[in-house]
């Protein structure tokens, strides 16, 4: 490859009808393509091509601005690169045997300099447009053009899928939007256009099938213009409200929680603890005058304690197993087989989980023994405890009648918010006839 | 003739003890209720003095029951009782119109005369 300095000042031109020719074949308001066609005919060589140094982009662009490579040389065809003042302005990719001529490819380069330098200012322009019309096609907002008045100048959309009218160029604001939504879209733009801060407007619209959410932004793009950019945001609107309703179900599911933990204190063991403080104070006032009935209400009292004394275990196992804490989600689970009337083999696991996914396995088998118990008619459950994937794998399989409703009980429902805390997922399969299967999968990392 | 005693608890173990130890202090307990609208009806029938009435009822709760006792003719006194503390309660002891509140571990007959004598 050549490279070829200029100097500020133009070379003294020793052919004087090369140099006229080049004036000739290119004229003073040629376009970049012209530029290329006379300096093909002035150097004789039909399949020269010209390329512009595009700064920003940091390559050469075509005449039409799109990028192009230089190719390698050959024997046939060879690159000369040209510079004014060390600044690259283009090359020329051109006839090897050019070459054997290089004055005549220097007067003729240093005579193109000025329709050179002035088309790569005008295909930098084309470059620069083709990549803002790349990027905008890239971009999945739709984006109008609208005017100060509220008309709308020019649009693009990646579908007409979220055009609530699919005309839009001739149309004002009023025209295709709701007339509080046009309102709106026109204060902001305003806004924008004073170089105010403008809002975000947040609104929806009622396609004929659902109801779709949007959040549009302002930015001045003229002087009496504005640029609305839209963007669909009803998937982020649908997680927002579902992350909603769930902190306010587990909100709730806390409350139920506690309120059914005071009404099971209340109703057992507080009440034996109540019936013994009575019976001990008739069994004083009896102790002198009826011996025998004194030590019947000791003995009554002393086996309500041992009862009052189990239930306040079992409770406090509700609220949160200490075996589980001290000992791990194996030894808790063997606790849970233990206590459980059915026969139940558990697989696993292999290796410690995180305290919270270990807790969350924990209530997971709770619940589903729980409800094989209660409704399943079963006669043998498995549990499987397992890693896969990264993932923690639940899972509670019984044998039993199958047909259970997932959303029967508030049990699964707490039991789904607290792995979708986890960002994990619950599924109940249960075919009827063919038992239960509780599966819950949860996240690692 | 001792005071006359409906007892209004849908414990059962509760209502026996209650029974028991009332009766043990000279209190004739004419009836016994698990629920509001029963007190309420065997309230009615049997004009007892005295009603013990539980705060905490499957039904209706205690102050509405003891709201309902007040507008029967010639209306029995109420104690009110639970197994919670009094001041769990707040104001509501106070402005149900009833005699006064037994902690259910603290009864006794002394503690009802005592309420009742105020």
């Amino acid at each position: 490859m050549t490279r070829r300095r200029f100097s500020g000042a133009r070379k003294r031109m020793p052919f004087k009808p090369i140099f006229d020719t080049i004036f000739e074949d290119i004229p003073e308001r040629a376009t970049p393509g012209e530029v290329q066609e006379g300096l093909r005919r002035a150097l004789h060589d039909p399949g020269l091509q010209v390329a512009y140094w595009y700064d920003e982009g940091g390559h050469f662009v075509d005449v039409d601005g799109n990028r192009f490579d230089l190719p390698e040389e050959t024997s046939d065809r060879v690159v000369t690169r040209l510079e004014y003042a060390d600044t690259p302005v283009a090359a020329l990719v051109h006839a090897a045997s050019l070459r054997d001529e290089p004055d005549l490819l220097e007067t003729v380069a240093g005579a193109a300099r000025i329709a050179l330098e002035r088309d790569k200012l005008l295909v930098e322009v084309r470059a620069r447009a083709e990549r803002y019309r790349a990027l905008l096609q890239a971009m999945p907002d739709l984006m109008f053009r609208i005017s100060g008045d509220g008309r709308y100048l020019g649009y693009s959309a990646p579908s007409d899928r979220d055009l609530f009218v699919k005309q839009v160029e001739g149309l004002t604001v009023w025209d295709r939007l709701p007339v509080e939504l046009a309102e709106r879209v026109m204060d902001a733009g305003r806004a924008a256009l004073a170089q105010r801060d403008a809002p975000v407007v947040e609104y929806e619209l009622e396609f004929d099938d659902e109801t779709r959410y949007y959040e549009g932004r302002f930015a001045a793009s003229g002087e009496n213009e504005f640029l609305m950019i839209v963007r669909e945001i009803t998937e982020r609107k649908r997680q927002q409200e579902e992350l909603e309703t769930s902190r306010a179900r587990i909100v709730a599911a806390g409350d139920e929680a506690r309120q059914k933990l005071e009404r099971n204190l209340h109703d057992g063991a507080q009440q034996r603890l109540v019936s013994i403080s009575l019976s001990l104070r008739l069994a004083q006032a009896q102790l002198h005058r009826d011996p025998a009935a004194a030590e019947q209400l000791l003995e009554a009292s002393r086996e309500e304690l041992a009862q009052a004394l189990e239930e306040l275990r079992e409770l406090a196992r509700g609220i949160h197993p200490a075996v589980l804490t001290d000992r791990g989600l194996e030894a808790a689970l063997e606790a849970l087989a233990a206590r459980s009337p059915l026969p139940v083999e558990i697989d696993g696991p292999d290796r410690d989980l995180p305290a919270p996914v270990e807790a969350a396995a924990y209530y997971v088998v709770s619940e589903a023994l729980a409800n094989v118990t209660k409704y399943a008619h079963a006669s043998s459950v498995k549990v499987t405890i397992g890693r896969s994937n990264g993932y923690a794998l639940i899972e509670v399989e019984d044998d039993g009648v199958g047909g259970a409703d997932p959303l029967r009980g508030s049990g699964l429902r707490g039991l789904d918010d607290r792995i979708a805390s986890l960002g994990g997922k619950l599924a109940v399969d249960s075919p009827p006839g063919v038992g239960t299967r509780v599966r819950a999968e949860i996240p690692l990392e | 003739m001792g005071v006359t005693v409906l007892i209004v608890d849908d414990h059962p173990s509760f209502r026996a003890s209650a029974r028991t130890l009332l009766e043990a202090e000279g209190y004739e307990i004419v009836g016994e209720a698990e629920n509001g609208a029963d007190a309420v009806q065997v309230a009615k029938q049997l004009r007892p003095d005295l009603v013990l009435l539980d705060i905490q009822l499957p039904d209706l709760d205690g102050f509405e029951v003891a709201e309902q006792l007040r507008k029967l003719d010639d209306p029995p006194e109420v104690v009110l009782t639970s197994s919670r503390d009094g001041a769990d309660y707040g104001r509501c002891i106070e402005c149900s119109g009833a005699r006064g509140f037994v902690p259910k571990a603290d009864l006794s007959g002394a503690a009802i005369a005592a309420l009742l004598v105020t």
